[in-house]
């Protein structure tokens, strides 16, 4: 590959002015004239029938100018895999959460008085909030579903009976992984505009292109009749998809005659959004004495809430992606989704991932231990390498596993400081957090894989497009279809422009998604965004530069395919001094076609994936596989429990860092979402109502906790990927929670098997060990 | 019954009537239209409504507008001066330290304050200053050396 | 969350506070930092009718250090006592506790009178100030008590105050020389947390540095109210400040600890916590002792 000049930088993100201005606007800074203000009346009952809805009073006050309950709601359920919500409950309630009714007002206060206005009979009926007990056959029914499964799945690879008796040691562990919540910052919300017989709807979200073909669906209208625009996102991390306050949002506004906007509180962020799901995980592992190993067996039982998102795609990447970092022959899995009176759970970074990682790399560190070897050998012995494909049909174009165990271990310091478990800090000084004679250190690792998008889980295409738009200002304008978080798309979709053009970052712009102008995109989920968008903006920028390339041979009398962009400047190779300025010829590209803008297009459709079998799950999913080791130190009070976190080393196989300073960051995000998912987060739920619905006590990682976290970029060069990237956003928090676990285990020789390891189960563990 | 108060928001003077039960926050942005102040939690907890109080970071969302008489508030909209971004503001830019953004207004007030009082803090410092503004994207590592950044800035003769 | 209406007043003087006050139908509040106040108010947990500010209060204001005691406005926040170098050096464990409250925006805003008039069971600035002995000034109609501040608390959320009385402020008398203290937290984050259990100690140590001469305990989140360790504290009291006599008083305080089981921790784990706790927070009070004048 030829020397690059922007890809490979780190560049500022190129919309930071506008963020560190307070410009950025976000959907709960979008105000339409004559806007009105929705909220939600939600369910106090975790399980109930609704008798009778009264709105009569709210309707009599002041500046309530609409009002919402499911008889004026379509009775179309939605849902993109199992079709089982409506936009408002019919007949029964499933969730203290549950939407009820709506209204919209003149105001918040009034919109807020009118809610306790509203009269609503309810029948109790019995609840059902684990999913263990949800699956006995004399359980309440949260909709009419035998045993209240909603979902199962069970395959195999191999034989597994032939690979246990191969084995000379086996395992078998059960873990728990715990009900946690994305809380990105802004909370989720939306302004719909019915005016013109159109519906202009602000929905910041990862999917808006497909969410607009859903809602439409569910809303009884044509796709065209609806206009999805993309305002700034504060966060997401794969919360904001289809959700019915949308679509309450919407009715309310065509009910009303006016633009509504409804933005949640964070306590119904806490309440009624759709968080991780919780996992309840039995691993069995077989291995022979080098550490190879011979049989993987596990059975899942997933917490699905109360109505179902995206938990079944969830479930079965719980149930097979994490085996495909390792060379796997004999494997069978057992997965089952639950219904529970709880808030619906679904996507959070990772997707499932890391869930079982934290079974799978525990149990890596169990048998290694049982084989009296270094969980790293046992790693190195039974990872995927380049050209592999996996007992699941994955084929590794590219591999760096290895490199990010070696390369983290390394910086880390592993060899020196995993052994001998438990060595104590020696000096006798006190602190405030504890005599150090109390304290232990450990070291642990875990490592992951995840996908670079997943042809499987949107099934009507994979790929990606885009399209520059220059003008006669000579400016380019990219438009794509996928969607920026925050995460930095349109940054590194920026670079790709100049990179390609030959032009700086500064000259690019990104527009924001606008379904009437941008093309059709997937949006942002499996991490696909980098490898798939990338290489449609790639396609986009090299069909701008043939077109200008045409005019320029003109402009300097030169053969087309003898020319260079670099520098702001199209030139003849090897004759620098034969230059024209980008903006010139743009323009002169303009003016030639009497104003009309030159467009580049591009698109990549990937040829090497599939749709994986329903049954079996087999099949090439993504056109690319990327990889993490994560290796944490840690330091355990052995009295209280608590755990420091010490230092932190993350490797990445990101194919080709793009923006090492937007990587890093992703990393370091990652990162500490992680080790709030291994040791403080969760919601905690008693009989059906969240008891924790505030970040005083739904408790995020704050920079005193977190420990220095030190990034390595492995660039393994995709043959698929852009400019060889990968993806990188899920796999920074899928091996978290386990190493920190596993680093707990070394430091005091407990393993806290459920999560959030808090530090009164370390200290039951450690009293039950004998401490 | 609604309370008259007066107040300087970024060096501009308000008179304005309002109800005792409205917070700074819900003034600011839906009267003031300075919506760069952001909503996170609504209780104190996130920090993302930090706006300095004659110089002291207040959340808003628990600042109540009628007690604001005579107050200078700087929000986020006041930190450029003269078309040019405060030190801060560069360094989060030029470090990286913005992802989605949402917390980046609140931070930089937060920020603004403790360099206010001491423009070469410690890490330590840094962390106990703004463990009370929620990043979700970032986890703080490039916050904090962009804080450091502003700091080493403004005490070799950058504006504050 | 919007904060439900409400009537605003703003007296000028202590005396016209007492009189709005005494005045007051319905529910009536005090409102000074507001960070606790407008949080319940938002979640409707209260719904005064009336709140009276006090912000504006001169007689509630300032810290007054008097020929032997300290004296600290109910107004004062806990960021001022947390940047006060001469806190740090006399009331240390003050100190430490106001530092770990909330956030550096809560800690601007939050003042002591409001922490205390909470009356959380978890009130991060009971323990140390139970430990230096700190009376309540409150202010009635007619006129001033103290008292100590021990017999301020009933219950969670819930002081001695009347009605018509207000918290003026708090007087620590000076600790003798050879002292030490020492506020220790436990909190599953190091940050914007409250304590599942705090623990204030102090230690006087005699002139020979071995023994020691006086000794206090407090403990916070571990009782409906904050709590003193009498039992803890006599048992260490005129001994040698040595591992096994603060041993035996860190299990005395895990005995007089009335822990509850809640979200944060169980009733158990919080005895067991007071135990570790007392027992580093006499230790580190201890080694403050031999090192201050």
């Amino acid at each position: 590959m030829s020397e690059l000049s922007v890809v490979g930088k780190s560049v500022p993100m190129i919309d930071a002015r506008e963020k560190v201005t307070g410009e950025a606007k976000y959907v709960s800074d979008v105000k339409l004239p004559g806007m009105l203000y929705g909220r939600i009346l939600r369910s106090p009952l975790p399980h109930a029938r609704i008798c009778s809805i009264d709105t009569s009073r709210a309707a009599r006050l002041p500046g309530v100018k609409a009002l919402l309950t499911a008889h004026d709601t379509p009775k179309v359920k939605f849902g993109e895999v199992i079709a089982d919500e409506f936009p408002l409950a019919v007949d029964k309630v499933r969730y203290i959460g549950d939407h009820v009714a709506a209204v919209a007002a003149v105001s918040e206060d009034v919109a807020e008085e009118a809610l306790e206005l509203i009269e609503v009979e309810y029948d109790e009926l019995p609840v059902v909030d684990d999913p263990l007990k949800a699956m006995d056959s004399d359980a309440p029914l949260v909709h009419d579903v035998e045993r209240n499964i909603a979902n199962q799945m069970s395959f195999s690879r191999g034989d597994i009976t032939q690979g246990f008796r191969e084995a000379d040691e086996i395992i078998e562990e059960y873990f728990e992984t715990s009900l946690v919540h994305q809380c990105y910052l802004e909370p989720m919300g939306s302004v719909a505009d019915y005016s013109g017989g159109r519906l202009n709807w602000y929905l910041p979200v990862h999917i808006p292109s497909v969410m607009r073909l859903t809602y439409a669906k569910t809303l009884g209208v044509s796709a065209d009749a609806i206009r999805v625009l993309s305002p700034f996102v504060g966060g997401g991390f794969g919360s904001k998809m289809e959700y019915a306050p949308h679509l309450i949002c919407a009715l309310l506004s065509k009910k009303a005659g006016r633009p509504v906007r409804i933005v949640n509180s964070r306590v119904e962020e806490f309440l009624a959004t759709m968080p991780r799901l919780p996992m309840y995980i039995t691993l069995k592992l077989g291995v022979k004495r080098d550490g190879k190993i011979t049989a993987k067996k596990t059975k899942i039982i997933a917490d699905n809430g109360a109505y179902t998102h995206y938990a079944p795609p969830i479930l079965s990447t719980a149930a097979m992606r994490a085996d495909n970092q390792f060379m796997l022959e004999n494997i069978e899995t057992e997965a089952y989704l639950v219904y529970t009176n709880k808030m619906p759970t679904s996507c959070f970074r990772g997707f499932g991932n890391p869930q079982m990682t934290f079974a799978l790399a525990q149990g890596i560190d169990i048998v290694a231990e049982r084989l009296g070897l270094d969980p790293v050998d046992v790693l190195l012995r039974n990872v995927v390498r380049k050209g592999d494909v996996t007992a699941h049909g994955w084929y590794m174009g590219s591999c760096g596993i290895d490199e990010c165990i070696q390369r983290s271990t390394e910086e880390a310091g592993w060899k020196e400081k995993r052994s001998p478990r438990g060595e104590s800090v020696t000096l006798p000084r006190i602190d405030s957090t504890g005599t150090n004679e109390d304290k232990r250190r450990g070291i642990g690792i875990a490592t992951c894989v995840h996908v670079s998008g997943n042809r499987s889980f949107i099934k009507m295409f994979e790929g990606s497009s885009a399209f520059i738009r220059v003008g006669d200002d000579g400016k380019p304008l990219l438009f794509t279809g996928e969607v920026e978080l925050g995460q930095g798309s349109r940054t590194i979709f920026a670079q790709i422009v100049a990179e390609e053009l030959g032009l700086s970052v500064d000259d690019i712009r990104v527009a924001m998604l606008d379904t009437d102008v941008s093309p059709f995109g997937l949006g942002a989920f499996a991490s696909r965004t980098t490898t798939l968008g990338g290489k449609a903006v790639v396609a986009a920028a090299r069909d701008l530069r043939a077109k200008l390339s045409v005019v320029a041979s003109d402009m300097l009398e030169a053969n087309p395919h003898d020319l260079q962009f670099a520098g702001g400047a199209v030139f003849v190779k090897g004759s620098p001094e034969r230059a024209v300025p980008f903006v010139a010829v743009a323009t002169r590209a303009v003016h030639q076609k009497s104003g009309s803008p030159v467009i580049g297009e591009g698109s990549f459709t990937p040829d090497n994936v599939v749709i994986a079998d329903p049954q079996t799950k087999f099949g090439n999913i993504s056109v690319a596989y990327s990889f993490g080791a994560h290796v944490v130190e840690v330091e355990v009070d052995t009295r209280t429990g608590k755990v420091d976190l010490i230092n932190y080393v993350a490797a990445h196989d990101t194919g080709k860092t793009i923006n090492p300073m937007a990587a890093e960051g992703q990393i370091e995000g990652g990162v500490a979402q992680g080790l709030g998912y291994a040791l403080t987060e969760e919601i905690v739920i008693q009989n059906g109502r969240v008891l924790n619905p505030t970040f005083l006590d739904y408790r995020l990682m704050t920079p005193l906790d977190l420990p220095p976290i030190r990034s390595i970029f492995v660039e393994s060069d995709d043959p698929v990927g852009p400019y060889g990237a990968k993806s990188l956003g899920e796999p920074t928090l899928i091996p978290v929670a386990a190493a920190i676990a596993n680093a707990i285990y070394n430091a005091v020789g407990v393993r806290v098997k459920s999560l959030p390891i808090t530090a009164e189960k370390v200290r039951d563990a450690l009293r039950n060990k004998g401490n | 019954m609604k309370i008259d108060v007066a107040f300087n928001v970024n060096g501009e003077e308000y008179q304005l009537s309002v109800e005792p039960h409205r917070t700074l926050l819900e003034v600011l942005r839906n009267e003031l239209d300075l919506t760069g102040t952001k909503e996170g939690c609504s209780e104190g907890e996130c920090g993302a409504c930090t706006v300095l109080v004659d110089g002291i970071p207040v959340n808003s969302c628990l600042f109540l507008a009628a007690t604001a008489n005579g107050k200078q508030i700087t929000t986020i909209e006041g930190l450029v001066k003269n078309g040019e971004l405060h030190p801060l503001q560069q360094a989060f830019i030029d470090q990286g330290a913005v992802q989605c953004g949402y917390c980046t207004p609140g931070m930089l007030l937060t920020a603004k304050a403790l360099l206010d009082i001491d423009p070469a803090p410690s890490d330590v410092e840094i962390k106990r200053a703004i463990a009370g503004n929620v990043c979700r994207c970032t986890g703080y590592v490039k916050i904090i050396e962009a804080i450091k950044v502003a700091g080493q800035q403004i005490a070799n003769g950058g504006k504050a | 969350m919007l904060l439900p209406k409400f009537e605003l007043l703003q007296p000028r003087s202590l005396e016209e506070a007492t009189t709005m006050l005494a005045e007051s139908n319905g529910e009536t509040r005090v409102i000074a930092g507001g960070t606790d106040i407008l949080v319940q108010m938002k979640w409707r947990k209260l719904r005064p009718s009336r709140l009276v500010d006090i912000k504006a209060l001169e007689e509630l204001r300032g810290l007054r250090w008097g020929q032997d005691h300290l004296r600290i406005g109910a107004l004062i926040t806990h960021r001022e006592i947390e940047t006060n170098q001469r806190i740090w050096d006399r009331f240390s464990a003050l100190a430490e506790a106001c530092r770990l409250v909330g956030s550096f925006q809560i800690r601007s805003m939050g003042t002591i009178g409001g922490n205390l008039c909470n009356a959380a069971p978890s009130a991060e600035s009971a323990p140390p100030l139970l430990v230096f002995d700190a009376q309540a000034v409150i202010v009635t109609a007619d006129g001033k008590i103290s008292l100590p501040l021990e017999d301020f608390f009933v219950g969670p959320g819930k002081t001695l105050l009347q009605p018509r009385q207000l918290l003026q402020g708090i007087t620590l008398p000076y600790p003798p020389a050879r002292t030490g203290s020492a506020y220790l937290r436990h909190s599953p984050r190091n940050a914007m947390d409250i304590a599942t259990v705090g623990v204030a100690a102090r230690v006087t140590l005699d002139e020979g540095g071995a023994t020691c001469r006086d000794v206090r305990i407090a403990l916070g989140a571990v009782a409906p109210t904050p709590k003193v360790a009498r039992s803890a504290e006599e048992a260490l009291r005129g001994k040698p400040l040595q591992q096994e006599f603060i041993r035996a008083a860190a299990r005395l305080a895990a005995q007089e600890a009335e822990p509850i089981t809640d979200i944060r921790a169980s009733a158990g784990y919080r005895r067991e916590i007071v135990e570790i706790l007392t027992e580093r927070a006499l230790i580190l009070a201890g080694q403050r002792a031999d090192i201050a004048p």
